[in-house]
């Protein structure tokens, strides 16, 4: 079953046309890929598909629902979350903090503008157990901005992870992990991690070849805002195109 | 709380005791401090009752608000002409619809600065309220422009209260507020706000509803500001321009940077700071008081970085810490 | 009819002062991204002394130098001794300024009296003009052909000089012009010195077009020049003149017409273009 399908996204500014005619789709629990150099527009796909940016041609549906026109918390609300690139945490508040945030904010809970925080055990509870996913239970009352890099790089993933999401736009998840971490990450993505039951989807944006190639089911090539490519990563490797305009760049990859 | 080291029990207990020690100490006041005294200090629980209602705006949603005073002087200014204009004596009445009234501005304010942030909305804000100023000042008719309007009676609330006795009912008002504030400040609203103040996009994508719950924020804040206002209308006998405008909005974001944004209760010491150092230089130097004003203002950005009120925390975890034998 | 000329007319050379006045604040608020609140203290400054000078010595051009040289030296000490230490910091930058607001109104307060002065018209401009059925007064031509002209000139440094380039620049990309090996912090405190003048200026030969200068006027102009940036776009001088002459040409409107709400207009003006067009009517990016 399709759970996300993008059809025909045209978006620009300026005299820039960043993306041009990028149609997809995405099945419920696939781990799909979206590889491409720099300045591809891969940011620019997970920012029209998330709401941050509204695309001047196209349709982008979630569960069989046009989302195109909805704002960014609305999608949340329909499972859609996100990740970002560069680590976008609340620096002045605690990691605790931070995760109970990601998990209150898809939940309509009663007495929510009287109640303590951390009154609502069962969201504490969820937290610790996000945190210790990702060994950073040790750090749960420190302010997100003394984390380091990849401890921080980690609490973004949980925050996307939180809100127990169908489908998952993560930018760059190993960015600034070690290999030991990356390789973790790689073991979370591939278990089913739902808490239905339900496998969740991911869509990811990567330059770490190792990560797309172990996690992905299928890949999306995108080159100057078009999609030159989509495939099994069997048919990507084979693919001459790919391997001149992309693969081929990284020789020493 | 999240966010707050893990200390034991006894040290917890111990860490919050200054609390009650204020408290009594502010209830057993009136016995051994003399009248003019209690008159500051109920001028400070009302400013720092404003204050307070400002951080919530500022210090915890990172809405830069500098027509607070406006909020607080519409509910003064509703009250006030009911009641001469309108014969309506009740209080209770009269503050439900100053409060009201206060709650319908901020929204107003709110939703057309809401788009905006930081410094926009710093001057959206700053120029509807010397709209309302203005109103002030020109409708003479209702207003009395820069005379204001005098004569308001001490309420009554099932029995009359006396000058006296309107401490302890301003005390009361503001214990209470205070408690619910901060209350609402540790719940999940309060810290999406907080969350909205950090990262907007984040909070976004999480999915809150950033622009609604500043909206939200904003108005709950708008709805103290103008209880703050009723208060200091019936302890001042009064209300006049002077109150409404850039001077006082001003002074109220000035009290909570001075005392510590975000802090809630620095908010009000920072009112006490002011209203303190107001006070005593206004006995000295009548005239000049604006130039130590000015000072302050330009001193506290310098010096007081951060806020005085997470200094004196600091200070005195060291102190339990020192205490401590233990651990 | 008639009334409606004359207001008009008035308009515009009130909306030339507030141009003089606000083109600094718009600038250094583009280009420096600092807010000075202090900036309407700077044309008060420069009214007071260029008024006493100018009256003390007959002469009406020792009075503009007076005055613009005060404002200059006011602005040069505000910049820097507080705001080149609060880069980037807004919030206190408005605390700061709002704080020189306090003193240096009372220290006029204190020094001037509290009586209002009136400005100085030199002999050659007193007097008025009649063309067709109208009346206008010497001086608010003067000073609108002045405004005219002195906005032909900022504007040609704007747009044809290098360092309106440099300026234009700055507004932009700050990285780039460093990373060009230009020391845009020196052009910066130039540019705020720039508009010192400029207010400073203002200050001596508005206060006729004001109709006299107070203590209070530092705190009143202020407000104006705030609202003619928000008006008119923030960091072009094409923006200060079109939000100067707008809010000019309606309050002055409003003043003959509606006098129950002139007070009003411009808050209205200010809050109307923050909905529809945050960045002002001829705005660059907010």
């Amino acid at each position: 079953m399709e759970i996300l399908e993008v059809e025909k996204i045209a978006f620009g500014y300026g005299g820039l046309q960043v993306l041009q005619d990028i149609s997809f789709s995405v099945k419920q629990g696939e781990k799909v890929a979206l590889i491409g150099p720099n300045g591809a527009g891969k940011t620019t796909v997970l920012n029209v598909l998330s709401g941050l940016l509204t695309p001047q041609f196209g349709k982008v549906r979630l569960l069989g629902r046009d989302i195109t026109n909805r704002p960014t918390h609305s999608r949340a609300s329909l499972g859609l979350a996100r990740s970002f690139q560069v680590s976008s945490l609340f620096p002045q508040l605690s990691v605790l903090s931070n995760v109970l945030l990601a998990l209150h904010g898809i939940q309509r809970t009663s007495r929510q503008m009287i109640r303590s925080i951390t009154a609502y055990k069962s969201f504490v509870e969820r937290a610790d157990e996000l945190l210790g996913s990702v060994d950073l239970l040790s750090k749960r009352d420190t302010l997100a901005r003394f984390l380091s890099h990849g401890e921080q790089r980690r609490l973004e993933l949980i925050l996307s992870f939180a809100s127990s999401p169908k489908v998952l736009l993560l930018d760059e998840p190993t960015a600034g992990l070690s290999s030991q971490e990356s390789s973790a990450l790689a073991q979370m993505l591939l278990k089913p991690a739902h808490q239905n039951g339900e496998d969740v989807a991911v869509l990811f944006v990567a330059h770490d070849l190792d990560l797309v190639f172990t996690v992905a089911e299928r890949i999306l090539v995108l080159y100057y805002g078009i999609i030159i490519a989509q495939g099994t990563p069997e048919e990507i490797r084979g693919n001459q195109s790919v391997r001149e305009i992309y693969l081929g760049e990284t020789q020493s990859a | 709380m999240p966010g707050r080291a893990r200390m034991s029990g006894r040290k917890q207990l111990a860490y919050f005791a200054p609390l009650p020690v204020i408290l009594l100490f502010l209830v057993a006041a009136p016995w051994f401090l003399d009248t003019p005294i209690i008159s500051l200090i109920t001028k400070v629980l009302c400013f720092g009752l404003l204050a307070m209602s400002v951080d919530i705006a500022f210090g915890y949603t990172g809405l830069w608000t500098f027509g607070h005073a406006a909020i607080f002087g519409v509910a003064a200014y509703t009250c006030a002409i009911l009641l001469k204009g309108a014969d309506i004596t009740n209080f209770w009445l009269l503050a439900l619809i100053g409060i009201v009234m206060a709650g319908i501005v901020s929204a107003i304010f709110a939703a057309v600065a809401a788009r905006s942030s930081g410094l926009y909305f710093l001057l959206i804000t700053f120029a509807l309220g010397q709209l309302v100023y203005s109103v002030a000042v020109q409708w003479k008719s209702v207003t009395h422009g820069n005379d204001g309007l005098w004569g308001m009676p001490y309420p009554h609330i099932g029995f009359s209260l006396s000058s006296e006795t309107y401490y302890y009912f301003a005390l009361i008002v503001v214990v209470l507020c205070a408690i619910v504030l901060y209350r609402f400040t540790r719940s999940p609203f309060g810290y999406s706000l907080m969350g909205i103040r950090e990262n907007e996009i984040r909070a976004r994508t999480m999915g809150y509803d950033t622009r609604l719950r500043k909206i939200g924020g904003f108005v709950i804040s708008g709805l103290f500001a103008g209880l703050a206002g009723i208060l200091y209308l019936y302890f001042n006998g009064g209300i006049a321009p002077e109150n409404v405008g850039m001077s006082a909005s001003g002074m109220a974001t000035i009290m909570v940077i001075i005392g510590g944004t975000g802090t809630l209760w620095g908010a009000f010491l920072g009112s006490a700071i002011v209203l303190l150092l107001q006070y005593y230089i206004s006995l000295l130097t009548p005239n000049r008081w604006p130039i130590f004003l000015g000072a302050i203002f330009i001193a506290s950005v310098f010096f007081a970085r951060g806020g005085v009120f997470p200094w004196l925390v600091s200070l005195w975890r060291k102190v339990i810490r020192y205490g401590d034998t233990g651990s | 009819m008639d009334v409606l000329v004359v207001s008009t007319m008035a308009g515009i050379s009130y909306g030339m002062v507030l141009f003089l006045l606000s083109t600094g604040l718009s600038i250094v608020l583009g280009l420096m991204g600092v807010v000075n609140l202090a900036h309407g203290m700077l044309f008060m400054t420069a009214a007071y002394a260029g008024i006493t000078v100018g009256n003390l010595t007959d002469s009406f051009l020792l009075g503009i130098l007076t005055g613009i040289f005060s404002a200059g030296i006011s602005g040069l000490i505000i910049e820097r001794g507080f705001l080149r230490q609060l880069y980037k910091r807004e919030l206190e930058q408005i605390l700061v300024t709002f704080g020189f607001i306090y003193i240096i109104t009372n220290l006029h307060l204190w020094f001037y009296g509290p009586y209002p002065r009136s400005g100085i018209v030199p002999s050659l401009l007193k007097g008025g003009i009649t063309i067709g059925r109208y009346d206008f007064s010497f001086y608010r031509l003067a000073i609108i052909a002045v405004g005219a002209i002195l906005c032909a000139c900022l504007f040609w440094l704007q747009e044809k000089t290098k360092i309106g380039a440099i300026i234009r620049a700055g507004m932009d990309d700050p990285e780039i012009v460093y990373a060009s090996g230009i020391n845009l912090r020196n052009v910066n405190v130039g540019a705020f010195v720039f508009g010192a003048l400029l207010a400073g200026f203002a200050g001596v030969v508005g206060t006729p077009v004001l109709g006299g200068v107070t203590a209070t006027t530092g705190g009143d102009v202020i407000f104006v020049a705030i609202a003619v940036c928000i008006v008119g776009g923030v960091g072009s001088v094409q923006g200060a003149l079109v939000g100067a002459l707008l809010i000019g040409i309606v309050t002055s409107l409003a003043q003959a017409y509606l006098p129950y709400i002139a007070i009003y207009m411009m808050y209205i003006i200010m809050v109307i273009i923050l909905v529809l067009k945050p960045s002002g009517l001829v705005g660059r990016t907010s």
